[in-house]
This record gives C-alpha cells, sequence and structure tokens, in this order.
C-alpha cells in the first residue's frame, strides 16, 4: 500500500518537474530580443507580411496558451520548423539524437568498468601506495577540460598512434563496427574526468563508513577486513555513489554537446551549437527540452532505485 | 602521515595558483610580443628560445596569446563568482532563514534549474543575449547563483536551529544581525570550498564556451578559443594545441588542490 | 596464574602519536588488574580518563597507529602477542561487546536477524541455515525481545534504542562468550529504559556464565550491578575495591569527589534509616491556591518572579505546502510558579515536554495557550550544550559583549569592563575574553554560557539542562558556582533536567513532568523521601 503511495508520489513530483522545466525552456526564449519573425524575415519586410506571420505563429495569442500549444505539439512529437533547414525539427533531430545517446551510453559504461573496482581497490588500503597514486592521478585528472583531453586523445590516438582517423566519422548505418569503434575515443574523453570524480567520490564514501560505529561492532564479532568491506561497508557507500552517479551521467550528456565539436560527430550537440550560431531558435528548444527531459527521466529511475537500496528511505 | 601529504597538495596548490596570478597580473602590463602581431615569415615555428611557446598560424607569439587569454579566462572567472557568490548569499540567506512561501516557490525553480547541465544553461543564456565578455560574465553570474543560493540557504536552515542562534533572539538581537554577524560566519568554510569550487567551474565553462566559439570573441584572446583555432594545426603544431591546454589545466588543479587540502 | 582469574591486564600502556608535535601521548598509563570468572568488574571514570581505551585494547579495536606497551591474558593466552587472525577468532566467540551508541552500532542497511545471525556464521559455521535462524530468534528472545521473528526482518532505524540495545545484546551473547564488554552501554537511554537494560545484562550473564566488565561515568549505575570497581582518572588506575568498600570508605580523594558531585547515592543510605515524614502535599495545586494569590495581569504576586498559569503548548507539524497541519499537544494545561530567590526544578525524561515547557517561558514558542507572567525584565537562558549554544567562529570576550551592544547603551570601554568583571565572576581568568569557544573545555564553555545570560543582570534565569553534557566532577563544579551566583545577585531559577541527582544538588522545588502534564510537584527531599505518584517511584528507583 505504502510502496503505491510513494511510487504516486514520485511520478506526481515527475510531472511537476517536467511542467517546471519545460515552461524555463519556453519562457527563456519569449524573452529574446528582437522579435523572430524580424528575423527569419529579415528587416525589410512589409507591415503586413510581419502581421502575417504573426498569426500564422500564433505570437499574437497569450503566452500561456502559447506554452500549452507548444508543449502539447512537442508531446505529439512537433516541435516546429526549423529557420535555417526548412524542414521539420523533429526530423533534423532524429538520428543525431541516437548518435548523442550512444556517446553517452559508451562513456557512462567506461565510467561504470573502471571507477567502481578502482575505488574500491584505492580505499581497501588508504594512504597505502596504489591509494596515493589512484589520489594523485584523480586529482590532475579532474583539472583537465574535457575538450582539452579529446584534442590530445586525438592527437596521441589518432595522429601518432594511428588507431582511428580523425574526421573520419562513420553512421552506424554505413557500419555499426566502425561506428563504435570511432566512438570510443570521444567516448574515453568523456569518461576519464568522470571516472577520477567518481572514484574519488566512492573512495570518500568508504573512508566514512570504515569510521562508522556499525564497522567497529563488526569488528568486535570477529569479521575479517575483506568481510567487512564486502559484506558491510559496501552496500552503505555505494548508496550515496548511485545519486551521485545519476548527476555524472547528467553531465555527460551536457559533456558531448562540446566533444562533438572536437571530433566531428553529427550529433545533437553539434546541431545544437550551430542552431545557436545561426539563431535557428525552434531547434535549440527542442534540443535543449530533449536533454532535459531525460535528465529529468534518468533522476526519476534513479530516485526510484534509491528507494529500493536504502532501507531507511524505503520504509516510511 | 596523512597530515604531511595534505600539505604537500596545499603548498603545491599554493604555488600553481601564485604561478597562474603572477603570470595574469603580467599579462595585463607586459607581454614579450604583441599578442596580435602577425609574421608570415613565423608561421607555426616550434619553441624556441625567442618564441619560448612557438608561434601560431598568423606567426603570433603563443606566450604573448596565453599571458593574454589566461588574463580574460581569469578574470572571467573571478567575476563570474563575484556575481553568483554575493547574490546567492543573500538570496541563500534569506530563503534559509526565513523560509515561508517566496522560499517554496524559489526552491522548485531552483529544483528545476538543477536538472539542465550547467554547460547547456549557459549556451541557452549565450543564444538569448549574445556571445562576448561581459554577456558571458552576466550569463555564467547568474547561473551561479542558484547553486550558491542552495548551499547558503542550506548551511542557514540547520545553523537557524542551534541554540547560539535561540540565544541571540533571546538577547534581543535583530533578524539582520542574526543572519550577517550571527549565521553567516559560521559558513566560512563550506563557501570558500565552493567559491574555489566555483572558480574552476567558470573556468571550465568560459574556456567550453570560447572553444565553441560561443564565448569571449576577437579581438580579447581566450585560451578556449586559441584551443579551437590550434586543433586544424594538431598534427603539425602541437605546441599551439598544448600551451594553452596546460594553462587551463594549472588553473583549475591550483584550486582545487587548494581547495582539498583546506 | 590462578585458575578463576579470567583476565589479566599487566602493565598496559597505551599510546597515542600526536601528528604535530610528533611525540606521543599516553592516555592509560601503566595500569595492571585482574578479572575473576563470573565477576562482576566495573570500570568507573570521567571522560578522558582512558576506561574506553582499555577495553577497545582488549578487542583489538583500537587504530593500527596506536601504541600498546603491557601484555594482557585472556584464559593464559596473551591477547597482544596473538597474529590477527587468531584474535578475530576469539573476538566475538570468547569475548564480545556492547558500545554506547545503539543508534550508530548496527549496520543501517541490513536486517537485523541477518547481523545478529552473522556471529554464527563467523563463529560456529557447522550451523545450518534453519538451525542459525531458530539460534538468533532464541538469542533476540532471550534479549527480552519476545517477539524474535518479526524483529528478524527489520531494519535498525525501525527500533528504538532501547531496543537496538537489546539486539547489541543478544548479537554479543549468542555465542555465549566467557567475557563481555559493556561500554556505557546504558548512557545513551532514558533513566527508565536504562534501569531495564542493566537488568537483562546481568540476567542474561549469569544464565550463560559470562563475566562482565561494565565500563561507565555513572557511579549509581555501576552500583547496581557490580561486584568490584576500578576508579580510572587521566590514564591512572586509581582505586580498585568492592562495591561496599568504594561507597562507604572511598580512600582516594579522587573517588571522594566523585562519590561527592552524586549526592543521591548518600542520601539513600539515610532513607532506609529515617523516618519517613509524613506530612501531605499537594500533587495539583488546588483552586484556591492558585486564586488565593490576588495576580491581576501582568502584574506579579511580590514575591512571585514567574506565574504560569494553564498553559498549553503545541506543536505544528507542517509537511509540504498542501499537506494537512496536524497539531500536537506538548505540554497540557501545567500551572507553576516560582518565588524570588528560589530554585524549582523540573524533571523529567525526554520528550516529557519540559524542554518546550522552558522555550514557552523564555519567549521562543508562540503557540501556546494560557497565562505566563513574567517580569519586567526578559529572563535569560542557559542552554544544555554549551558547544551549540555559543557561536563557536567568535571569541569568548565577543560573546560576553553582544548582550550588552544589544541591550544596554554602555561604551566601549564599560562594555570591556563589565565582561572582565563578568569573567570574574564565573571563576574565568581574564585573558579567556580573547580565546576562541574551541580552546575552552566543556565546562569552560558553560561557564562563559552562564556569564552571557547574566551580563545584562537578570533577576530570573531558565537553565535548560545545564550541566547535563557534562562529566560529574565539572557538574558539581558548575552547580556549585551557580548556587553562589544565585546568592550574590539574589537570582531566581527555573532548573530542567532529566538527572534526579543534579536536580537533588540545586533545586528548593521540584515538579515532575510526565507526558506534558505536571504529575507531582514537592520541596526537594520531600519528594526523595517520599514520592506520591507511581512515575516519580519509578523515577527514583532507577537512579538510587
Amino acid at each position: 500500500m505504502n510502496t503505491i503511495k510513494l511510487i504516486i508520489k514520485k511520478i506526481a513530483s515527475l510531472f511537476a518537474t517536467l511542467i517546471i522545466v519545460s515552461l524555463i525552456t519556453f519562457l527563456a526564449f519569449q524573452v529574446i530580443p528582437g522579435d523572430s519573425v524580424l528575423i527569419s524575415l529579415g528587416t525589410n519586410a512589409t507591415e503586413e507580411a510581419i502581421e502575417q506571420r504573426r498569426e500564422e505563429l500564433g505570437l499574437n495569442e497569450n503566452v500561456f496558451v502559447r506554452y500549452f500549444k507548444w508543449l502539447g505539439n512537442a508531446a505529439k512529437g512537433d516541435f516546429g520548423t526549423s529557420s535555417q533547414y526548412h524542414i521539420k525539427v523533429s526530423e533534423l533531430i532524429g538520428e543525431r539524437l541516437s548518435i548523442t545517446i550512444w556517446l553517452t551510453i559508451i562513456s557512462v559504461v567506461f565510467v561504470l568498468l573502471i571507477s567502481i573496482p578502482l575505488g574500491i581497490l584505492a580505499s581497501n588500503r588508504v594512504d597505502g601506495w596504489i591509494d596515493r597514486i589512484v589520489v594523485f592521478l584523480t586529482q590532475i585528472t579532474m583539472a583537465i577540460p574535457p575538450f582539452f583531453l579529446g584534442i590530445i586523445i586525438t592527437l596521441i590516438f589518432g595522429f601518432i598512434l594511428r588507431l582511428f582517423t580523425p574526421g573520419r566519422f562513420y553512421y552506424p548505418a554505413e557500419s555499426f563496427n566502425k561506428f563504435i569503434s570511432f566512438m570510443v575515443f570521444p567516448g574515453l574523453a568523456i569518461a576519464i574526468p568522470k571516472i577520477a570524480m567518481v572514484v574519488k567520490f566512492l573512495r570518500s564514501s568508504i573512508i566514512r563508513q570504515l569510521d562508522t560505529d556499525y564497522v567497529r561492532t563488526a569488528k568486535s564479532k570477529g569479521h575479517t577486513r575483506a568481510g567487512i568491506m564486502y559484506n558491510h561497508v559496501l552496500k552503505n557507500a555505494l548508496i550515496p555513489v548511485i545519486t551521485f552517479i545519476a548527476m555524472v551521467i547528467a553531465d555527460i550528456l551536457a559533456n558531448s554537446i562540446i566533444i562533438e565539436e572536437v571530433f566531428g560527430i553529427p550529433g545533437l550537440g553539434r546541431l545544437l551549437v550551430m542552431s545557436i550560431s545561426n539563431r535557428d531558435y525552434a531547434v535549440v528548444q527542442a534540443i535543449v527540452l530533449l536533454i532535459v527531459i531525460i535528465i529529468v527521466f534518468l533522476n526519476f529511475v534513479v530516485d526510484i532505485l534509491y528507494q529500493y537500496l536504502d532501507p531507511k528511505v524505503r520504509i516510511k | 602521515m596523512r597530515r604531511r601529504k595534505k600539505n604537500i597538495s596545499f603548498y603545491l596548490g599554493l604555488i600553481i595558483i601564485s604561478l597562474v596570478i603572477i603570470f595574469v597580473v603580467m599579462g595585463i602590463f607586459w607581454t614579450p610580443y604583441d599578442p596580435n602581431g602577425m609574421s608570415a615569415a613565423l608561421k607555426n615555428s616550434p619553441p624556441s628560445l625567442a618564441h619560448l611557446f612557438g608561434t601560431d598560424n598568423f606567426g603570433r607569439d603563443i606566450l604573448s596569446r596565453v599571458m593574454v587569454g589566461a588574463k580574460t579566462t581569469f578574470l572571467v572567472a573571478f567575476f563570474t563568482v563575484l556575481i553568483g557568490a554575493s547574490i546567492g548569499t543573500i538570496i541563500g540567506a534569506l530563503t534559509g532563514y526565513y523560509g515561508g512561501l517566496f522560499d517554496e516557490v524559489l526552491m522548485r525553480l531552483n529544483d528545476g534549474l538543477a536538472s539542465f547541465p550547467s554547460i547547456l544553461l549557459a549556451l541557452v543564456f549565450v543564444s538569448i543575449i549574445g556571445t562576448g565578455k561581459y554577456n558571458i560574465i552576466l550569463a555564467l553570474g547568474v547561473l551561479f547563483i542558484p547553486s550558491y543560493a542552495r548551499i547558503i540557504r542550506s548551511e542557514f536552515i540547520t545553523l537557524k536551529e542551534k541554540d547560539f542562534v535561540k540565544n541571540a533572539e533571546l538577547m534581543g538581537a535583530n533578524d539582520f544581525r542574526i543572519m550577517f554577524v550571527h549565521i553567516l560566519p559560521n559558513t566560512k568554510p563550506i563557501f570558500i570550498s565552493s567559491v574555489s569550487i566555483g572558480f574552476n567551474n567558470a573556468v571550465l565553462a568560459e574556456s567550453s564556451l570560447s572553444y565553441l566559439n560561443l564565448g569571449v570573441q576577437p579581438p580579447d584572446a581566450s585560451l578556449g578559443r586559441m584551443l579551437s583555432e590550434a586543433q586544424p594545426y594538431l598534427f603539425t603544431a602541437p605546441w599551439y594545441v598544448i600551451f594553452p591546454g596546460i594553462m587551463i589545466i594549472l588553473m583549475i588543479l591550483g584550486f582545487s588542490l587548494l581547495n582539498d587540502s583546506v | 596464574m590462578e585458575d578463576n582469574i579470567l583476565i589479566y591486564v599487566r602493565n598496559i600502556t597505551i599510546g597515542f602519536p600526536n601528528l604535530k608535535t610528533k611525540d606521543i601521548q599516553n592516555v592509560v598509563k601503566n595500569i595492571s588488574f585482574q578479572v575473576k570468572k563470573g565477576e562482576i568488574l566495573g570500570v568507573v571514570g570521567e571522560s578522558g580518563s582512558g576506561k574506553s581505551m582499555t577495553a577497545l585494547c582488549m578487542m583489538g579495536l583500537l587504530p593500527k597507529d596506536v601504541l600498546v606497551k603491557g601484555s594482557i591474558y585472556f584464559n593464559g593466552i596473551d591477547l597482544l602477542g596473538l597474529n590477527e587472525d587468531d584474535l578475530r577468532r576469539l573476538k566475538g566467540k570468547e569475548m564480545s561487546m556492547v558500545f554506547q551508541e545503539p543508534m550508530t552500532s548496527l549496520n543501517p542497511s541490513m536486517k537485523i536477524g541477518r547481523q545478529v545471525e552473522e556471529m554464527l556464521v563467523l563463529h560456529e559455521a557447522n550451523l545450518s541455515k534453519e538451525e542459525r535462524r531458530k539460534r538468533t530468534i532464541e538469542a533476540l528472545g532471550q534479549a527480552g525481545l519476545s517477539s524474535g521473528e518479526t524483529i528478524y526482518d527489520k531494519y535498525p532505524h525501525q527500533l528504538s534504542g532501547g531496543m537496538r540495545q537489546r539486539v547489541m545484546i543478544a548479537m554479543a551473547m549468542i555465542c555465549k562468550p566467557k567475557l563481555l564488554i559493556a561500554d556505557e552501554p546504558t548512557t545513551a537511554l532514558d533513566v527508565t529504559t536504562q534501569a531495564k537494560i542493566i537488568e537483562l545484562i546481568k540476567e542474561i550473564c549469569e544464565v550463560n556464565g559470562t563475566t562482565i566488565i561494565f565500563i561507565s561515568h555513572d557511579l549509581s549505575v555501576v552500583r547496581k550491578i557490580c561486584d568490584r570497581v576500578l576508579v580510572m582518572e587521566d590514564g591512572n588506575l586509581v582505586e580498585e575495591g568492592s562495591i561496599e568498600e568504594i561507597f562507604t570508605n572511598p580512600k582516594k580523594s579522587y573517588t571522594k569527589k566523585l562519590l561527592k558531585a552524586i549526592p543521591i547515592i548518600d542520601l539513600d543510605n539515610k532513607i532506609e534509616k529515617q523516618n519517613v515524614s509524613k506530612e501531605f502535599k499537594l500533587l495539583k495545586p488546588t483552586d484556591s491556591e492558585i486564586n488565593s494569590s490576588p495576580i491581576n495581569n501582568y502584574k506579579l504576586d511580590s514575591d512571585r518572579i514567574l506565574e504560569v498559569k494553564n498553559l498549553n503548548v503545541y506543536y505544528q507539524d507542517q509537511k509540504g505546502l498542501l499537506a494537512k497541519e496536524t497539531m500536537t499537544h506538548i505540554v497540557k494545561d501545567v500551572s507553576l510558579y516560582v518565588k524570588r530567590g528560589e530554585t524549582l526544578g523540573i524533571v523529567g525524561e525526554s520528550g516529557s515536554g519540559k524542554s518546550t515547557l522552558s522555550k514557552t517561558i523564555v519567549g521562543m514558542i508562540d503557540n501556546y495557550d494560557g497565562e505566563i507572567i513574567l517580569p519586567n525584565i526578559k529572563p535569560q537562558m542557559v542552554f544544555q550544550d554549551p558547544y551549540s549554544s555559543l557561536n563557536p567562529v567568535k571569541k569568548v570576550g565577543w560573546i560576553l559583549e553582544e548582550p550588552l551592544k544589544l541591550q544596554t547603551k554602555l561604551k566601549k570601554e564599560e562594555r570591556k569592563e563589565r565582561v572582565r568583571q563578568i569573567l570574574r565572576d564565573v571563576d574565568l581568568d581574564e585573558k579567556y575574553a580573547d580565546y576562541y569557544l574551541s580552546e575552552l573545555s566543556g565546562g569552560q564553555r558553560q561557564r562563559v554560557a552562564i556569564g552571557a545570560s547574566l551580563i545584562v543582570n537578570p533577576e530570573f534565569i531558565v537553565l535548560d539542562e545545564p550541566v547535563s553534557a557534562l562529566d560529574v566532577t565539572v557538574q558539581h563544579q558548575i552547580i556549585e558556582l551557580l548556587k553562589r551566583l544565585k546568592r550574590q545577585y539574589n537570582l531566581s531559577y527555573l532548573f530542567i533536567s532529566h538527572d534526579l541527582n543534579v536536580v537533588y544538588q540545586i533545586c528548593d522545588r521540584v515538579c515532575v513532568m510526565y507526558n506534558g502534564e505536571i504529575i507531582e510537584r514537592a520541596p526537594i527531599r520531600e519528594l526523595f523521601v517520599n514520592p506520591q505518584h507511581e512515575y516519580t517511584k519509578k523515577l527514583l528507583k532507577s537512579v538510587i
């Protein structure tokens, strides 16, 4: 009974958040200096043409009426027409979205596969030599901007080691294998600083747990070091890491915008950057909304997962 | 053992930051060459005694450009943090201390904004108000307000329940005095650390935007923009990429080392 | 070695390396003692006396960089000579430990059953899964958790502090160890729960033939359970003897000081001898008592400094913007008064509403009905925890000066002079004005807090558990200070406490609060000698 009530509550708050983020996205583009009609028609358009266009676009209506129309259309997948390319925004986004999602997934896989074992390894012997090396490396790595890391990876793996051809992107439809083996490198560029962040977070989470009273209890029971780590500490230490990883995934998604530029990947991020330069607001709005919705859903899933894992939150 | 290691990172951080600041201050008054002075003869020449960091595709001295670029990045980050931290602190103090409807509404908005990755919000801002040095400071500054407000607010919520605050109320201190004389100094450790984290985020955001050509615009030099200009010459003139990149890394590393050891 | 000796601690010294000065700070200094089989040995001392360190050392729970010299023989085996694995096999099986903090000593994300059962998994690997479950439920039952079946699948946060401590005891005793070390096992609990837990420990160990080392700062608790006592001070073993010897004929001055700080024990000895007073007293004020004093609003009877009439205080639970507001009735129809020059005590356990009452009186809670009549000068308040009631980032001088800045028109120099004067009044050197709070001990901080409340010359001070966070000997000093200041400045106190022993030392009259109501009121000696209400009797029984 309680669980159902909780899930209903969570879903309600999910919808509330969706409304808020969509409202922010919509309203942000209502305060743009310069009328979008003037931009699309040029400054020497006639009064009638402007008025007609405004009517067509529904700009003469109340802001909230326009918001709900926009939201209703967006829910159906209709984000309007690009002023630059003169095609439907949804068509423009279609394949690019899947490329960006692939990039994100590859990075997330790197982060999960590398950071968690590394974090455990480091905190197994706090202040041991492995720990010191890991701490030193995370410190340095976190200071490297991902786009610079991308450039360095291009230099080392592309130009020097020739493991991929910089700038030669393959669409999944061309060759899925080549697509993936290309995407590994931008994926790595995004993942490396994030790996450092997660390792640092997990390490300090484990160290905090090792200092608790229940660990002392476990020691007094005659547990081995490994027993304490795997039976007691790890679960409690990983619970906060889950929320942190959700944040990291959101960050990875955002970073892919920049990394796509570095590696010349025709994804959502590149389209966004171009559309901003071209003042193609319908496209910008659509991409921003899409990315945020993905993140909101991600947080929702993590929240539910968290409920499941942390007994203190679960039973209320 | 642990303590000694912390001290090393503290001093290392201090040294790096001092060097960066000396570099930046020097860049304001003097550069070895005119950062915009071109020379066809010196196109893409590697580091030498005359040009320590080499020259770029227009024959401009990279050291001079890095100095000027570092100055821009540093100042943008500084003002961004100044705007974000001061306004955020005031909002956080008021909402945290008083609570109520205003707080509730602001927090809902804040929760909504928290779903936007910061680089995405920065891009939205830039697409609305345009690019350029001042717009970037404004955009990033406003962007950072919610995070400071959130941190200070949650500190205030915890601290206002403490007995020393109740004691101050009993003594007859007014709200303003309680907020800014009694409570605020207690947020110092977390404030300092969020300022240094904020500075790093600002450096990162500014250089990312400039790399995407959506940040600081010429003639202002910027480390991010230098990187994007250098990328086509990555293989032929790697020094062009490496020096601005290292400069960004040092700026971020210095503050994060210092922050970790406090 | 004699056969009946279970533990022989020989010349143990425990040193913590100091990171700053690089020398070693000894927290336990060359102590030796023995524990007989089946005995209950109490170890008494204030914080920093080294009593817990000694216990942790026996269990091998000290941090790695701590230096230990000497030897500890357990059943003839030198524990300090054992390797990690051999020691591990002893821990839990042969000797086990119950800790002070039941709220944090259990793993928050693991079911109770699994945590208790883990002992069997570690030490009795041959048991089948069903047997283990059966034994676990049995052990929980033995620890007074009769519904072992349901407790088995619960998480720690679903249980109360007392229940969690029972779980800890069940866990410690499931392998029937030879030795149980109980480190302040009842300190974090309410007094009535305390009494039950102590009985449980005693009983369960008797059944299993387990020897107990019982560590406590509380002499009255030790007296109830132990056969023999060690008194520790500052890492040294000061005195050793049977309960009888230590309590009736202490030899060392430190032990005497400890005993003097808890006069209730003294009282207890006398109660049995003296005739109980037969004088009748009122449990609730009669109408005539309240009406007899002709009180108009805002005007007090000249000999009363506080009058509270039919006070009800509510707490508003508000969850979120749209949720329904629920009101909890915390203080129920309380009437009381404080005479000039008097100290009125209010006694009750946590949740009795005594703190809410005091906060309402000083004006920190508005949601009440009833009357609170005070003199013109605002009452000041001294809080329980001097670590949180004084601003941690300010200097002592600033803290003392602040009320003067706010409430008086004194000039800067006059203020400074007043600060110096008040520091002298609370027996602190003037130089402390330039100290930060972090450089002061708990007792010194509480002196500063008292000074801050006194500095604006109030007539009436509300003291909310002012000594509960302090060691007993420091408690005693602070109480003496409060008594002296009361005489010196002709003050009146409202003294809130959960500790009958403290109340006994300072109060003239006492109100006992339970569940938001005053259930009994009497002059102090009356209450101790002839309690009327069942709850008061229970409270007294758990202390004396």
